[in-house]
């Protein structure tokens, strides 16, 4: 064990994971500190979109994004709201369709292509399924089709570790900007923590393209170029 | 009704003595204390669910037998009406009630609903409450009210057998439909590390486990062995290296096989590997050190065993039956003599690791049976001859039935790479005829169609014609 980072020895470590970007993923190390300022944002923007005690939420991810994810799933149960969970994938679309349908969601988070493909298949009435639910939150791969389909939605992009969120005014993504700092240079987005974070990230590069644009109250805002 | 559940488990695994064997002494009890354990709790499970499950009212009406009824287990045995996955969908339906009359808290106090695989049909929901009054951190909600957790909660002793204790980290790769399971290890001082089943987190797992050097894999199973092994051979990574630290392998979803076990002492970790199997939707069964079957924890839930056509319960030491459970602690939808469907191989007998509770293997599913020209085929029985081709050696394969009885074995397997389809299609359809002793037609199809079929961590066995 000489020579490498030993986890079980880093105060505050949450857990390990990874965090993805567009040129591959790198190993990311998420304090007990960083999930409660992610918990309470994600806390904040819930209910923005209507979770109140009593309500339910949907969360859509993978496994893989769970250090991104817990957060919410931690932030609904905090808010006196029940969530329920599935893959990303394929298999459990099903999954998502059967929550969709049995349960009355206050939100419903990471609604993608794959389960609109599925939605599809079955023959399902996807707008009547999706509009339903009090808010939705989609991924970027599934917001075209939303809009074609008449559900009002907001877009979810997980930039390596920060989650950018942009609701259905499309006036641009908000961020956390009490834990991150969303810079563009030459046309691509760079991420830094700017709080006491475990793992500091300097200006990562994201590979991902898009704008910043701040408003006169200091709010930034981040528009995606795909 | 109120009802107060005992909380599970050692309360501080720190405090334990780490040379221990046992993380909790309830796993050693006498036999005869852990009947009279289980008799005292099941006494107030049974009117607590009669007053509050819509379910077991609504069957036990029927049936005509109340919770007062019973006064012993034997008892109980004898004349408890069974449930199953089809009187629950049967409820859900006609009741439009999503947990199938198995809730017995108001549904808006529910935290989390985990749900089943769903390999078999639409998934089973199970709910937990977390306990935010006693957990006044930020990070901490996960755990479930009354302790661990009536669904992981008795894992923690498998994992303390397994030589795992505070501070060491432990991979994960994780489903999240199942519930935020890491929050109950980081109770017991582990540190998770979570990944996920896409292609890229295999390589990470390859370079993570060399350079963190975790302890377990939780939990190893046939579609991400096969991503591991795809990886291996791209990247020459020696996997005899990657698991060099690892104290445990835990292999989930499925049978170990021949096949898989092959592979495991190709990378050195025959001797690390634990099996891990469902007890019967109650949480997880795992292997001891003795590797003598899965130890179902009976302070938790009742392990019974039924003849799957008679439905007797099974009083033999030994035999192989049908597993059905009765929850003994969990408060929120307990499920009360629930017909699991899994045909397992019991064993009553005591266990050379010291441990009181009953052991057991999973076989199949008892639907799973299929008669052919008189033979019973399960398939555990396809299993290693599928695997024996290089071409096929994931040995992802589906047995195609329309009866319980058929005049021949259809099977779906998936190959790899690019090799002579008809060639290959008839050296299987061979191997295994000669092997069964049953006529059989094989259909081949890209392993990555089957895999498409899994949540992800496996795919249904049986499919209908």
């Amino acid at each position: 064990m000489t020579g490498t980072i030993t986890p079980a020895s880093i105060q505050g470590l949450f857990a390990t994971g990874l965090i993805r970007l567009t040129t591959g993923s790198i190993l990311y190390a998420l304090g007990e500190a960083d999930v409660e300022a992610d918990t309470r944002w994600a806390l904040s923007m819930l209910s923005q979109m209507g979770a109140r005690v009593g309500s339910m939420t949907h969360i859509i991810g993978a496994g893989t994004d769970w250090l991104q994810l817990w957060p919410w799933e931690s932030a609904v149960m905090l808010g006196g709201n029940t969530y329920s969970s599935a893959e990303a994938n394929i298999f459990d679309a099903s999954r998502s369709e059967m929550f969709l349908r049995r349960f009355d969601l206050a939100v419903v988070i990471g609604v993608n292509a794959t389960l609109l493909d599925f939605l599809s298949e079955i023959g399902a009435d996807t707008a009547a399924l999706l509009n339903k639910a009090g808010a939705v939150v989609a991924t970027h791969d599934a917001s075209e089709r939303l809009d074609a389909l008449g559900v009002a939605h907001w877009r979810m992009h997980l930039l390596g570790p920060v989650c950018l969120l942009e609701s259905p005014s499309r006036n641009g993504a908000r961020y956390d900007q009490s834990q991150w700092l969303v810079e563009e240079q030459n046309g691509e987005l760079l991420v830094a923590s700017i709080a006491s974070r475990l793992t500091p990230l300097v200006r990562l590069r994201t590979a991902v393209c898009g704008s910043v644009s701040v408003k006169p109250d200091g709010t930034r805002s981040v528009i995606l170029t795909f | 009704m109120g009802m107060t559940l005992e909380r599970q488990g050692s309360s501080d695994p720190v405090l334990r003595d780490v040379s221990s064997r046992y993380l909790d002494d309830v796993e050693v009890m006498p036999r005869n204390a852990l009947l009279s354990l289980q008799w005292q709790r099941l006494s107030a499970m049974l009117p607590y669910v009669y007053e509050n499950g819509a379910l077991i009212r609504s069957v036990w009406e029927s049936a005509g037998v109340e919770p007062n009824d019973f006064d012993s287990l034997g008892d109980y045995f004898a004349r408890a009406p069974f449930i199953d996955k089809d009187s629950l969908r049967q409820f859900r339906d006609e009741h439009d009630d999503p947990f199938a009359g198995l809730l017995c808290k108001p549904k808006d106090t529910v935290s989390f609903i985990g749900s089943s695989s769903g390999t078999t049909g639409d998934p089973t929901l199970f709910s937990s409450r977390v306990d935010l009054s006693a957990s006044p951190k930020w990070s901490v909600p996960g755990l479930s009210e009354e302790g661990p957790g009536p669904y992981f909660g008795s894992t923690p002793r498998d994992l303390w057998e397994m030589g795992m204790r505070p501070g060491d980290q432990i991979v994960l790769f994780a489903i999240r439909f199942r519930g935020p399971i890491f929050r109950l290890f980081q109770s017991y001082g582990l540190k998770p590390i979570l990944l996920g089943y896409s292609p890229e987190d295999f390589a990470q797992f390859l370079y993570i486990s060399r350079q963190l050097r975790p302890q377990m894999c939780f939990v190893m199973s046939t579609p991400l062995m096969g991503g591991l092994q795809q990886v291996a051979k791209q990247t020459g990574i020696d996997m005899r290296d990657v698991f060099a630290s690892y104290k445990a392998v835990i292999f989930a979803g499925e049978p170990l096989t021949s096949h898989h076990r092959k592979i495991f002492d190709q990378w050195g970790i025959l001797d690390r590997v634990y099996n891990q199997t469902a007890f019967g939707d109650l949480g997880h069964a795992h292997e001891c050190r003795e590797r003598a079957g899965n130890h179902a924890w009976e302070d938790y839930g009742i392990a019974e065993f039924i003849d799957p056509d008679t439905s007797a319960s099974m009083m033999s030491e030994t035999g192989r039956g049908e597993l059905v459970v009765t929850s003994l602690i969990n408060g929120v939808d307990p499920l009360i003599r629930f017909r699991s469907g899994d045909l397992v191989d019991f064993d009553r007998s005591p266990c050379g690791c010291g441990r009181t509770h009953v052991r057991f293997t999973t076989v199949g599913r008892a639907g799973d049976i299929l008669i052919i020209k008189g033979r019973s085929i399960l398939p555990l029985d396809v299993w290693p001859l599928v695997g024996e081709f290089d071409e096929c050696a994931a040995a992802l394969f589906q047995i195609v039935r329309s009866a319980k009885v058929m005049d021949e074995l259809k099977l779906r397997v998936g190959y790899d790479g690019t090799p002579n389809l008809s060639e290959l299609q008839v050296k299987i359809e061979t191997y295994v005829q000669e092997h069964l002793k049953v006529p059989v037609t094989v259909e081949l199809v890209p392993q990555s169609e089957l895999l498409k079929l899994g949540p992800p961590h496996k795919i249904p066995r049986t499919t209908a014609l």
